[in-house]
């Protein structure tokens, strides 16, 4: 089995928002080896980027990660001074966006944007040019002179997403997070990018976090799945098992709709009934219970990941037991 | 760019109708009477040259497009007191103003940007209500107050007081020049500082929470690189366009201190005209003014599209 | 005048804030309490002014008194000509506020009807009343004002006049905004398919909404009003003496700052918390009349 790469230990983020903080994850812990990928589902709310802002260190203002464990590579990255973090970020952990319109500087050509990723780490000016250069031709940029020099605005959505894949990728980082970065395009294009990645991850032997809420584009994508609920991991399981027997009722719930390809945010909730907890007013024991068919006496009791099968699951009720399927 | 040439000239005539318009207040026999009684020191060639350019004795609109011609062909009237053409005063003049305006942009571009960069640094904390505070200050201390402080001050205290001489221009005596314009500067740049403050603030603390900022910071670029390439390139667009239209304000807005510091500028030409009741200076030199305005927002409009290379492609 | 100040936001559809809480809302946030403050301690000068509650006469000399230092008889010293200078500040107060409060209100009543009219009805009534307040912003302020001064002549009444139609076309940028869209709005569509007369509409309908925008700009037209009713005055342009004016003071007390500094500081002083006062009222109360604005 490859090293660990990145070692999460019961990472929270809490708001300080009006009235006091709400935790919004709580308590995530995975592991994800060198060069494996990993997809982090879960639906709008259930606190998968944060998680890995929290990571990288980049939460925004009112978020804070009062306790947890980030071992990257060995190090402890929460002990870390934000010098030495900043010198990881971008050159061994990269991240990429959801929106490659706002995500890219508008008044910087975009050849120096990707240029910039080697500049802030200390390669000199005329070198990193070159290397950007040579980054477009591999993500797929049909004329790197010229896009080199242009702005983002100037492109289509799936060139500037090309682009922000060159920013991340030219430093060569050990894990690239994509926080859902074909949402914002067209379905065709989607296929291109996430084949350029997938392409990449295996040829640069890169570890690779998909955060998405889109189970199906996954599938052909990573070795295995972390599903979120509410602030949770409810189930970690290699993607086969996955697909063909969750350990999890949500999980369940959410491969049911798959055939509705798209946005799962209505569907399969929308067959279970109820929405899922605002942060800070979740219930007692398991979060999911409310709405869940096998809810039993036991998850009253707060369930933690536990092992079954090949997967990690935070669920008392063995598949096996499960009735109205 | 066609289209916003031709609307600051309709512009620019809405603006002459107004003044021709708000002068012709003025009952028009006071007009013939100066012209009559104070005339002493004109020739006849000039005082025709005036009356022409009052169009007196003709219907209103006749008057207006008289006057208009009159302008356009560079009449633009006498000074009954001296003889002077107004547009020799104003080829004097107007240089000064503008030297003025210059140093007080730039001196108030400098204060607002960087109190506005201190206060958005850590928004609603110590710093921010200190930048802002003073931001406050500099808006509602009138410029006449601080003039005349300083001007008493310097001038009695420390017996020093370079406007005392008169105006030396740049080329003549720089180092007198510098000396006589400095402090009026000053003054001025505080006025320019506060609104230019304000801007600043508020686009740094927008442009901060944009997504490309969180990029990156992503990639481990410095923060200071992050503040300066990405957060204030960003932000400077609105910034430069308020700074080019406190520019603009200064053209007549700098009269008070003008006056103070005894500097030879146009809004004093103006000021003057209108205490000695030369009709002719006001109406020219308002015009003037009124018409240099609205060229320079027609140029902070273009400098503002050269700037964003979203627009540029226009 | 490079502070027109408002961020223009629709408020919400619903009905006119009630009289309860806006105050306590107001109170609420720091820059309304020291605003309000300010604003009050002036305008309660002002009006102890023209009640005749003066320590002194202001316009009475009392040569043997000449140019004293700040005293128990004399709260903040005498002039030039023996008058008390704390009798002249309020009274310049009572003056300012009076022209400015004229001024502010015609342009207000003018302003807001031309907008409120050329928004509601758009078409050439809207375009022409944007092309006129084209032309008018294309002056500096006080320079429209100097010009106007320069056909009227000078005086507290015309002095009101001008600053009046300086701040005319703002106020009709500011209420055309929000009827644009108000216009559009559920309950106004709803009034007009049942027939409510176009009076009746604006009235009841459109200026509610509009009047916590409305409000907020009267107090920053105001701080505006009382820097250019002193710029005015220092120039001599405002009433003659021996009218007391806080401009006019500032003016005469150049020669005198060094030997005595208060006939400067004094009515600076009163300038300066009348407009700090009335701009932290102004931003306080846009806080208050409309909560969904954020900060």
């Amino acid at each position: 089995m490859e090293p660990s790469l990145l070692k999460v230990t019961d990472l929270r983020v809490v708001s300080s928002g009006r009235g006091g903080g709400q935790e919004i994850v709580r308590g995530v812990s995975f592991e994800v080896r060198e060069g494996e990928s990993v997809a982090l589902v879960g639906e709008s709310g259930s606190g998968k980027s944060l998680t890995m802002l929290a990571v990288m260190g980049l939460l925004g203002p009112g978020l804070s990660s009062p306790t947890g464990e980030v071992r990257f590579g060995g190090r402890e990255l929460r002990e870390m001074p934000e010098g030495e973090l900043r010198q990881l970020r971008g050159a061994e952990i990269a991240m990429i966006y959801q929106d490659p319109m706002t995500s890219l500087n508008p008044m910087m050509r975009i050849g120096d944007q990707v240029a910039e990723t080697l500049t802030a780490h200390g390669t000199g000016g005329a070198e990193a040019a070159r290397r950007a250069r040579k980054e477009l031709v591999k993500v797929g940029i049909p004329d790197p002179d010229r896009t080199a020099r242009a702005y983002p605005h100037e492109f289509s959505g799936g060139m500037r997403q090309r682009a922000m894949i060159a920013t991340a990728l030219v430093t060569g980082p050990r894990l690239l997070i994509a926080d859902e970065p074909t949402t914002a395009l067209d379905v065709t294009i989607q296929q291109q990018i996430l084949a350029l990645v997938r392409e990449r991850q295996r040829s640069d032997r890169m570890a690779t976090i998909w955060i998405t809420h889109d189970l199906g584009v996954v599938a052909q994508l990573v070795t295995r799945v972390l599903v979120m609920y509410a602030g949770r991991i409810v189930e970690d399981a290699p993607v086969r098992e996955l697909f063909a027997a969750p350990q999890h009722p949500y999980t369940a719930a959410l491969l049911a709709s798959l055939p509705h390809a798209g946005d799962l945010v209505r569907a399969p909730l929308a067959q279970i009934g109820g929405v899922p907890p605002a942060p800070g007013s979740v219930p007692l024991g398991c979060s999911f219970r409310p709405r869940c068919p096998q809810a039993v006496e036991k998850c009253l009791e707060d369930p933690t990941l536990m092992p079954r099968h090949s997967s990690l699951v935070a669920c008392w009720v063995p598949r096996e037991e499960w009735t109205r399927c | 760019m066609a289209r916003r040439l031709a609307g600051a000239l309709l512009t620019l005539v809405g603006v002459s109708l107004l003044v021709f318009l708000v002068l012709r207040v003025i009952p028009g026999n006071q007009i013939t009477a100066s012209l009559g009684t104070e005339s002493g020191v004109l020739t006849p060639e000039q005082l025709a040259s005036l009356k022409s350019y009052y169009g007196l004795n003709q219907p209103l609109p006749l008057q207006y497009l008289d006057w208009l011609a009159n302008v356009c062909t560079g009449n633009l009237g006498l000074s009954l007191r001296s003889g002077q053409s107004v547009s020799a005063m104003t080829g004097a003049s107007l240089p000064v103003t503008l030297e003025l305006a210059l140093l007080a942009t730039g001196f108030g571009f400098v204060l607002g940007v960087g109190l506005g960069m201190l206060s958005a640094s850590k928004p609603n904390s110590v710093r921010d209500a200190l930048g802002q505070g003073v931001g406050l200050l500099a808006l509602a201390i009138p410029s006449f107050v601080i003039a005349s402080a300083l001007v008493s001050y310097l001038a009695a205290k420390f017996g020093y007081f370079p406007n005392a001489l008169p105006y030396a221009p740049p080329w003549e005596d720089p180092l007198l020049n510098i000396q006589q314009l400095m402090f009026p500067a000053l003054v001025l740049g505080f006025g320019v500082a506060a609104p230019v403050m304000r801007t600043t603030r508020s686009a740094i603390i927008e442009v901060s929470s944009l997504d490309f900022v969180r990029t990156a910071r992503g990639k481990g670029v410095s923060p200071r690189q992050v503040a300066f390439r990405h957060i204030l390139r960003n932000a400077m667009i609105p910034i430069v366009t308020a700074t080019g239209i406190q520019f603009g304000y200064l053209l007549g807005g700098a009269v008070i201190v003008e006056q103070i510091f005894a500097l030879p500028g146009i809004g004093r030409q103006v000021l003057n005209g209108i205490l000695q009741r030369e009709y002719a200076v006001v109406q020219s030199s308002v015009l003037i003014i009124a018409a240099a305005f609205v060229v320079v927002n027609l140029l902070v409009d273009v400098l503002y599209r050269r700037i964003d290379p979203r627009v540029r492609a226009d | 005048m490079s502070e027109v100040g408002v961020a223009i936001r629709l408020p919400s559809a619903a009905t006119a804030p009630t009289r309860g809480p806006w105050w306590r809302r107001l109170l609420a946030s720091r820059s309304g309490t020291v605003g309000a403050a300010l604003t009050g301690v002036v305008i309660l000068a002002a009006l102890a002014a023209l009640a005749g509650l003066v320590p002194h006469d202001p316009i009475v000399q009392h040569p043997l008194d000449r140019l004293l230092n700040p005293s128990w008889t004399y709260l903040l010293g005498t002039d030039q000509f023996g008058r008390d200078t704390l009798a002249r500040c309020m009274a310049g107060a009572a003056a300012s506020l009076q022209v400015s409060l004229l001024a502010v209100g015609l342009a207000t009543v003018v302003g807001t009807t031309i907008g409120v009219i050329a928004g509601w009805y758009g078409g050439w009534i809207d375009i022409i009343a944007m092309r006129l307040t084209d032309i008018f912003f294309a002056f500096p302020a006080i320079l429209l004002a100097l010009t106007v001064i320069a056909a009227l002549g000078r005086g507290w009444f015309n002095v009101a006049i001008a600053i009046a139609i300086v701040y005319t076309p703002i106020f009709v940028r500011m209420a055309r905004a929000p009827v644009l869209s108000l216009r559009e709005a559920q309950y106004v569509l709803a009034g007009r398919l049942l027939g409510f007369s176009v009076p009746r509409l604006l009235l009841r309908h459109v200026l509610p909404n509009i009047s916590s925008i409305v409000i907020v700009q009267i107090t920053l037209a105001l701080s505006w009003a009382i820097l250019t009713e002193s710029s005015l005055s220092f120039l001599g342009l405002g009433q003659p003496p021996p009218a007391p004016s806080l401009g006019q003071m500032v003016s005469e007390a150049k020669s005198l700052a060094v030997v005595a500094p208060w006939t400067l500081f004094a009515p600076a002083l009163v300038i300066v918390i009348a407009v700090v006062g009335l701009n932290l009222l102004g931003d306080g109360l846009r806080d208050a009349l409309d909560p969904t604005q954020g900060r």
